[in-house]
């Protein structure tokens, strides 16, 4: 190469870099707009939250998954998991949010391995090993799964006896597009407002000690990965129904007001990926 | 089989693996080229112990393992390197997980240019605004993917430019980076300017880094630029060196999306002489964690590097307290004195003796904030927080021509909660003590002794909450017999005797084999292994605690 060409080139090439900068002026913060659409059928997102009492930086995280939550109102819904170290309890803290359910997830979507907080967005991207997103990628994922179309639509109906601490679950999944034998229903039970402990490293002392808990997992109703639905495959067009009944044990401090059922339909022993979901009290 | 013999076997058959792969297999010339290379294997076994917190894993073995090949053809190269993580040891980030080609690239170099596509590794000046390198012991590698042109019109001159993508373990970075760098060496270009003996040269780098803004709460800016400049004037007794970095906004997940602008100021000079070498620096940074990604975290997509000023200390427990560079804001000097007694004095005795006094005091920046997404720090402000703050004096001195020995003091004061709690208050600052004597011992020319004993007074001020496997007063003794050229063996025992909790007062045994035949090292040890912190320049990983075999191949051909 001619010496005076490559050297033209090469201060062409730094003059388009120095254009390469974006210097933002106050106000720094957008006019968010809540999401309005009035689409008949959406498919509905899921932010998995992998956190822990414990974790300093988890509080920041959660204050994002909420402000998404408002933003896209009825479309995105929130699972706080309690797992890994910073979930286990202490000689001074010792309340123990961790489940069989969240430590079974924990383990075999490797979240708390790779450093809390962090969070699934409808588990999608777990066989990529792309799935463990930071609370700023969370949005990014949101939007492209809400642009899909829906595979299917769930209706939810809960009751419970207060005499017997029996919750019923009332399914009903209308299937959109033809589903695939591995298709799995599962039924998590999530209480919100519990007041504990959190450590949250944006104060001094970092301890809170009347946190507000959401959308904690408390356990399942027919187990982590939940129950297939079918063993062949469902033609779209089709309903199908399903019950399920819990009784919550007496040794168990959950508040039955405060509790409600998030049903799922998840690709079983595939991508795992959450298709659609829905979430009611069992007191309404 | 029973699974435990399962697993020796599989040991064992790794070992034996990289035995056969670490010699001169490889090593060929022939008329189309030359292939040279590198072969690292690790693997550790894991017993669940928990008195230190060591973990056992359902593979009962974890391995990691890298095979590097270069093949060159007069201006052509070509490389690639192999990586399996099966699975990660623990400490390691789990997303290595698998087995691929995680790094390969095409290269020509003449004396004008050299251009690269593919993965490949780059340092602006002290790396300040840019650095792409691999550090295994951090299991890091931040290496580019793309392309990169280098152009030396005439000798002292060289241009850099750079497009491409960082490495994200098996992926690649969401963000681009784009760079440009030119190198004056101002002793070349005009030869007449300077007396004989001095050189000098300047610098001036940019980097720019694209990254989409797809969130709804603030207004991010997508292209993020820095720059830098650097100078550095050097002769025969003497060093100058100087470079000044600036960053524009760049909201992210370290800095707490703060819209500052960054900056970094290092300075050092130093003169050396017979005998005699003083080093002096002085650095602020402020703001200047640079990635590929705004919302990464740990050591993870760094475009840039931040290099530690103070001791990187070899001694293993003062390990335990080590200094990892803050980003987000530091200042700090280091002040470096070496002295050689000379021969036959009443202090140089027969062979002489060197005096190495060391001292850095590091703070945090005088910052008080405007709003919630800007602050004020006056350039030259000091915090009142201090970091860190070391003062070391070691004397290496020979007794004879069979005794040599090396004897340390090192007086540390560690903010806890800054180094490992993101400033957080959990531990308080921790003000240790730590003498350290090292004898060796030459029984013939082949045959040596080497004993080191160590001990660190070591207290937090604030109460330890939690049990851990760190806190308080330690003892370490190390014995190591060498059989040159070939074997090592060593013998080591740390003992946490001063630990706040009587039943974590333990004792870390381990023991030791090593064999080194060219350029081939082979090591065996088995023990306990207490968790810490390892940091390379100023950078750092947790290790967690360990108990079992642990086997290291590495080999070059």
């Amino acid at each position: 190469m001619n010496k005076k060409y490559s050297l033209i080139v090469f201060f062409s090439l730094l003059v388009l870099l120095l254009y390469s900068c974006d210097i933002i002026e106050p106000p720094y913060r957008e006019t968010t707009n809540i999401d309005t659409s009035t689409a008949t059928y959406v498919r509905k997102v899921l932010i998995e939250e992998y956190t822990g009492f414990r974790c300093g930086n988890c509080p920041e995280a959660a204050e994002h998954a909420h402000k998404l939550a408002d933003l896209y109102k009825g479309k995105v819904y929130l699972l706080k998991v309690h797992s890994g170290y910073y979930a286990i309890p202490t000689n001074q803290y010792t309340y123990d949010f961790r489940t069989p359910e969240a430590t079974e997830l924990d383990k075999f979507f490797g979240c708390s391995k790779a450093g809390n907080p962090n969070g699934l967005i409808s588990r999608y991207g777990f066989p990529a090993k792309s799935h463990i997103l930071r609370d700023q990628k969370w949005e990014e994922m949101i939007k492209t799964l809400l642009q899909e179309k829906p595979k299917l639509l769930i209706s939810l109906n809960n009751s419970y006896d207060d005499i017997t601490r029996e919750i019923t679950s009332n399914v009903e999944i209308k299937f959109m597009e033809d589903s695939k034998p591995n298709y799995a229903l599962a039924l998590y039970i999530v209480e919100d407002s519990i007041v504990q402990y959190q450590q949250d490293d944006r104060r001094r002392p970092p301890d809170v000690w009347d946190f507000v808990h959401d959308d904690i997992l408390r356990g399942s109703m027919n187990g982590t990965w939940g129950s297939i639905i079918s063993n062949s495959p469902i033609p779209a067009g089709t309903t199908v129904q399903r019950q399920f009944k819990y009784i919550i044990p007496k040794e168990k401090d959950w508040r039955p007001h405060q509790i409600k059922i998030m049903a799922f339909v998840h690709d079983h022993q595939n991508s795992y990926e959450i298709f659609q979901i829905e979430v009611k009290k069992i007191i309404q | 089989m029973n699974p435990k013999k399962t697993n020796i076997l599989i040991f064992v058959f790794i070992a034996i693996l990289s035995l056969f792969f670490s010699f001169d297999l490889f090593s060929q010339d022939f008329s189309l080229g030359r292939i040279n290379g590198n072969f690292q294997l690790e693997a550790q076994t894991y017993a669940k112990d928990s008195l230190i917190g060591a973990q056992d894993v359902p593979e009962k073995l974890l391995s990691r393992g890298f095979l590097y090949l270069n093949y060159s053809l007069g201006n052509f190269s070509a490389n690639i390197r192999y990586e399996y993580y099966l699975n990660p040891i623990l400490g390691i980030d789990p997303r290595y997980e698998g087995t691929g080609f995680g790094h390969r690239s095409l290269n020509y170099n003449t004396d004008l240019i050299d251009v690269t596509a593919g993965n490949f590794y780059e340092q602006f000046g002290s790396g300040i605004i840019l650095r792409a390198y691999e550090e295994r012991a951090l299991g890091f590698d931040n290496a580019i993917d793309g392309a990169r042109f280098k152009i030396r019109p005439v000798d002292g001159i060289e241009f850099t430019g750079l497009i491409g993508k960082q490495r994200f373990f098996w992926g690649l970075s969401d963000g681009i980076l784009r760079a440009g760098d030119i190198n004056l060496q101002i002793d070349k270009l005009f030869g007449n300017f300077l007396s004989n003996g001095l050189s000098f040269s300047l610098g001036g780098s940019v980097v720019s880094r694209f990254q989409r803004d797809q969130e709804s709460f603030y207004f991010l800016p997508e292209n993020v630029l820095a720059f830098s400049t650097r100078t550095n004037l050097s002769g025969e007794s003497f060093n100058l060196e100087g470079e000044f970095a600036y960053k524009f906004n760049d909201p992210n997940a370290t800095n707490k999306f703060t819209y500052n602008p960054g900056t970094a100021l290092i300075l050092s000079t130093s003169y050396f002489s017979e005998g005699i070498g003083i080093n002096l620096d002085f650095h602020r940074i402020d703001n200047m964690d640079f990635r590929t990604d705004r919302e990464a975290k740990g050591n993870n997509l760094n475009v840039n590097y931040l290099p530690s000023y103070s001791k990187q200390h070899i001694q293993r427990l003062a390990t335990l307290y080590p200094f990892a560079t803050k980003p987000n804001g530091e200042i700090g000097v280091q002040a470096d004195f070496t002295f050689t007694v000379p021969q036959n004095t009443f202090l140089g005795g027969e062979f002489g003796t060197t005096f190495s006094l060391n001292y850095s005091r590091i703070h945090s920046l005088d910052t008080s904030h405007i709003d919630e997404f800007k602050y004020n720090s006056p350039f030259f402000g000091i915090g009142k927080r201090l970091f860190f703050q070391d003062i070391n004096l070691e004397i290496i001195k020979r007794w004879s021509k069979s005794l040599e020995s090396n004897i340390a003091f090192i007086y540390i004061n560690y903010d806890k909660d800054v180094m490992e709690n993101e400033g957080a208050p959990k531990y308080g600052t921790v003000n240790s003590f730590m003498t350290f004597l090292d004898f060796i011992y030459k029984f013939s020319a082949n045959h040596s002794l080497r004993l080191e004993l160590q001990h660190l007074f070591a207290k937090q001020d604030s109460a330890v909450k939690d049990p851990d496997n760190v806190n308080g007063n330690w003892v370490f003794f190390m014995a190591e017999y060498t059989i040159a050229p070939n074997w090592f063996f060593s013998f080591v025992d740390e003992v946490n005797y001063g630990n706040h909790y009587d039943y974590l007062r333990l004792h870390y045994l381990t023991a030791s084999i090593a064999y080194i035949t060219g350029p081939t090292r082979l090591s065996l040890s088995y023990g306990r292994q207490r968790g810490g912190i390892i940091c390379v320049g100023g950078v750092c990983r947790p290790v967690p605690a360990a108990n079992g075999f642990s086997l290291s191949v590495t080999s070059s051909f």
